[in-house]
C-alpha cells in the first residue's frame, strides 16, 4: 500500500482526533531554534485546537468560523476569519479529505525513518504558505508532519497517541476571551467573511 | 523570577537610581552582540497579530525573524551595513534604510526597532527618556518618543534582564515575552 492509501485509511470516516504534538523548528542552516509541545485536537469538518504547553502557553482555537490565538503572557487575543487560516495548515486537510486534493498536489514520498511519506505541494502558486509539506504515516496513522517555508526554515511536528473520534469535552473548540486582554483582528458576524493580510 | 506587583510605588527617579541605571546601560553598551527568543504581539487599534520572534544583534547589524503559530511561516528583517531588507512577506523582498518604515509600509505594523532594541534590555534609547523606578531600583516604566514602556517582569540574573515588556503609544502596542536571553540552541 502506498503512503496515500495509508493516509486515506487513517482519515477514512474520521470524525475527530485528539493527541499530543512535539514541534521542532530548524533554521535555513539546519540549526534547532525552537522546541515546543502540547495538545492538538481536530473535529470534522473545520474545527481544531492547538495548545502549546511548553515552553510557553499559547492557545489556538478554530471554532469553524474564526481562528482565535490567545497569548496569556502577552495578554492578547487575535482573531481572524477561519477561511484565511485554513490554507496555512495541512492539518486541516486531515479531517476534510476533499481539502487535501483541492489545495495540494499529492505525490508519494517513498519510505524513510520507518514512515511512509505523502508529499504535498500547494496548488496556489502565488505567496504559498509553504514550499512543501510532508506527512509521515505509520501503523498509528499520521506520525510526523514536516513543513518547509519559503525562507528555508523547516518545521517538524511529531504526533503521539492519537485518539480517534473521542467525545470531546464541551467547549473544546470554543473560545471565550478572558476579561483583561487586548482583542485584535476582526471578529466577524456569521454572514460576512473578509480576508485579512498576515 | 520576581514579578513586580502591578501597583508599584514608583519612587521619583533620584540621583542614586539614575546613576545605577547609567552604569547598567554602560555595561549593556559594552556587549554589542546579544540575542533573545520569545513571542511578540503587535497591534494598531484593533488590527494586529502575534508570533514567535528571534532577535540577533551584532552592533548595528540586526537579524529579526518572526514566525506565525503552528506552521511557523516566517519572515525576516535584516539590517547589514545600514542596508535593510524585509524577506518572506507576500510580494517578495523589500529594501530600504529604515526598518520601522519598511515594516510599516508592508504590514501596517508599527515597531520602533531601534528604540525597542534598547528598551527590551531595560535601557533608554536616547537622552530624552524618563524613567520611573520600581521596588528593586529597576525601571518600572520608561517614557520616550511618545511611547510608554512597562516592565512587567524581570529575570533573576545579575544584572536583571526584562522578561515581559509592554510598549504603547496612542493605539499602537508592541508586547514582548522573552523566553530565552540568548538564541543559542535550546537545551531540551
Amino acid at each position: 500500500q502506498d503512503a496515500r492509501a495509508r493516509l486515506d485509511a487513517f482519515t477514512q470516516g474520521l470524525e475527530g482526533l485528539d493527541g499530543r504534538f512535539h514541534q521542532r523548528v530548524f533554521d535555513a542552516d539546519g540549526r534547532l531554534t525552537e522546541e515546543s509541545s502540547g495538545r492538538v485536537a481536530l473535529s470534522a469538518p473545520r474545527q481544531f485546537r492547538w495548545e502549546y504547553e511548553r515552553p510557553f502557553p499559547q492557545l489556538i482555537v478554530a471554532d469553524g468560523d474564526q481562528v482565535w490565538i490567545y497569548d496569556p503572557d502577552l495578554e492578547q487575543v487575535s482573531v481572524r476569519p477561519q477561511s484565511y487560516e485554513e490554507q496555512q495548515s495541512p492539518l486541516a486537510a486531515l479531517i476534510d479529505p476533499g481539502e487535501l486534493d483541492r489545495q495540494f498536489r499529492v505525490s508519494d514520498g517513498g519510505s524513510a525513518d520507518g514512515l511512509h511519506w505523502v508529499v504535498l505541494a500547494p496548488k496556489k502558486a502565488e505567496n504559498p504558505q509553504f514550499t512543501e509539506a510532508r506527512l509521515g504515516i505509520d501503523a498509528g496513522g499520521l506520525a510526523r508532519m514536516t513543513i518547509a517555508d519559503p525562507l528555508g526554515q523547516k518545521t517538524e511536528i511529531a504526533f503521539q497517541n492519537w485518539k480517534r473520534d473521542p467525545d470531546f469535552a464541551a467547549g473544546t473548540f470554543h473560545f471565550e476571551p478572558p476579561e483583561d486582554v487586548d482583542i485584535v483582528g476582526q471578529q466577524i458576524d456569521r454572514a460576512e467573511i473578509t480576508p485579512l493580510r498576515p | 523570577c520576581a514579578t513586580a506587583p502591578r501597583q508599584i510605588d514608583t519612587r521619583p527617579a533620584d540621583a542614586a537610581l539614575l546613576a545605577a541605571q547609567s552604569a547598567r546601560e554602560a555595561a549593556l553598551a559594552a556587549q554589542p552582540d546579544w540575542s533573545f527568543v520569545g513571542r511578540i504581539a503587535v497591534s494598531a487599534g484593533d488590527d494586529g497579530g502575534s508570533g514567535r520572534i528571534e532577535w540577533r544583534q551584532h552592533g548595528d547589524d540586526v537579524a529579526i525573524r518572526l514566525a506565525a503559530p503552528v506552521t511557523r511561516r516566517s519572515w525576516s528583517l535584516i539590517r547589514e551595513g545600514g542596508e535593510v531588507r524585509l524577506e518572506g512577506l507576500d510580494g517578495g523582498t523589500r529594501y530600504g534604510r529604515d526598518p520601522q518604515v519598511l515594516l510599516y509600509e508592508a504590514t501596517g505594523w508599527l515597531i520602533p526597532f531601534d528604540a525597542l532594541g534598547a528598551w527590551v534590555r531595560g535601557a533608554r534609547a536616547g537622552a530624552d527618556a524618563r524613567i520611573e523606578f520600581g521596588p528593586q531600583g529597576r525601571p518600572a516604566t520608561l517614557h520616550e518618543g511618545g511611547w510608554t514602556v512597562d516592565y512587567r517582569e524581570w529575570d533573576a540574573a545579575t544584572p536583571a534582564r526584562p522578561l515581559r515588556v509592554f510598549a504603547e503609544r496612542d493605539d499602537a502596542r508592541v508586547r514582548l515575552a522573552i523566553e530565552r536571553w540568548d538564541a543559542a540552541t535550546p537545551t531540551p
